[in-house]
């Protein structure tokens, strides 16, 4: 009697399993019949980029055709809302009316459409010497930019070289490239070199 | 001393502010300027380059300070010249500091006060060591300068061309 139960219920057992399978099968035939493919949407995510490229060089040309500024990346990821990341990124202005500068970080964001630049690790920003002004270098951790209008400002150290003469800051900068000013804040520490400095035993 | 205008010059500030076009710099909030033993401390510089590429440096302050160290002349003393003004300027090209309102500038042996000068206008050449003093005016009344000239000390004051003293010889045998 008790080996007839045994059996008994060992069969109900598998019976049901086997319906639940069933019961699985037909729903997800029935989901994948209802989900057309012509509805389905990409919707991306803040952190999913819509495009990305590697080893990007993209040119800048002016209405008359010259090149006005070239951004060099190892990789470039572009977002939905406009958002842009670069890795490895150097930023270079080419127009031959103005002194060249270049600009270069570990990493690059425009959150709005490269009209702002954030700039994160090793930046370092140089502008070539003029006519009536030496070669300019400066060294941050993190920089923002506006490309524009050629402003950028920091609240990290900041190293700067003009020339010969070396100055240090240990809370930030406003540099305006069209005023052509520079503002230090905190703890500023400048070494001018006499007048008969030969420029070759300069620190870089 | 003379060379100290090779020296590099340092300068530690709170706040800079460069322009390139104006080419002025201007250190703002406790300043200190060194070039070798030359030392001028103050509140505000500005710093500019004149044509010919030397440099020019106004600092004020309540008063701004200047002292430099002499080159020796004297063995065992430490010659130092000392100034403040409100307005102190240092000028590259001709080595003048030139000392304006309320001047005083002070000469000190081992940090003994030796002389002293004060006016409203103090030219002090930083080669020849020469100080040119002016009063001013007050109200269209001309200022008097004053100067102290400390005395000279008794061997100090003795003629230079004497040569070495001469004193018998204590430990010589009689010649055989």
């Amino acid at each position: 009697m008790t080996h007839r139960r045994l059996i008994m219920s060992e069969r109900i057992t598998a019976i049901a399993g086997a319906s639940i399978l069933l019961a699985l099968v037909l729903a997800s035939y029935y989901y994948a019949v209802q989900t057309g493919l012509m509805g389905l949407r990409y919707v991306p995510s803040p952190e999913s980029p819509d495009f990305t490229a590697e080893n990007v060089t993209l040119t800048d040309f002016s209405p008359e055709g010259g090149p006005t500024t070239r951004l060099v990346a190892a990789h470039v990821a572009h977002f939905s809302d406009e958002r842009m990341r670069a890795e490895n990124a150097l930023f270079v202005t080419l127009d031959p009316a103005k002194l060249q500068t270049t600009l270069r970080a570990d990493e690059a964001w425009s959150n709005d459409g490269m009209e702002t630049v954030e700039l994160e690790g090793n930046v370092e920003y140089t502008r070539a010497a003029g006519p009536a002004e030496p070669d300019l270098y400066f060294r941050t951790d993190r920089l923002r930019g506006w490309l524009d209008t050629y402003r950028f400002d920091t609240t990290a150290p900041v190293f700067m070289r003009r020339g010969n003469d070396v100055t240090e800051a240990e809370e930030g900068m406003v540099y305006d490239n069209i005023a052509r000013t520079v503002e230090l804040r905190k703890r500023v520490h400048t070494v001018l070199q006499p007048q008969n400095f030969h420029s070759s035993t300069l620190e870089r | 001393l003379s060379t100290d205008r090779d020296q590099q010059i340092e300068v530690h500030a709170d706040r800079f502010n460069g322009d390139e076009v104006q080419q002025t710099a201007v250190y703002a909030g406790n300043v200190v300027v060194d070039q070798g033993s030359m030392n001028i401390t103050g509140a505000k510089l500005e710093l500019s380059v004149t044509p010919k590429g030397y440099r020019k440096a106004v600092i004020t302050g309540s008063p701004a300070r200047f002292k430099q160290q002499r080159d020796p002349k004297t063995k065992g003393i430490d010659e130092w010249m000392h100034a403040e003004a409100n307005c102190i300027t240092y000028d590259e090209e001709r080595d003048t500091v030139t000392l304006e309102g309320a001047a005083r500038i002070s000469r000190t042996e081992n940090g003994v006060r030796k002389d002293q000068s004060s006016g409203e206008r103090i030219v002090y050449n930083l080669r020849y060591a020469r100080s040119t003093i002016e009063g001013g005016t007050t109200d269209g009344k001309k200022n008097r300068v004053s100067t102290i000239i400390a005395p000279r000390t008794k061997e100090a004051a003795e003629p230079r061309n004497q040569g070495a003293r001469l004193s018998p010889a204590t430990n010589l045998t009689a010649p055989k």
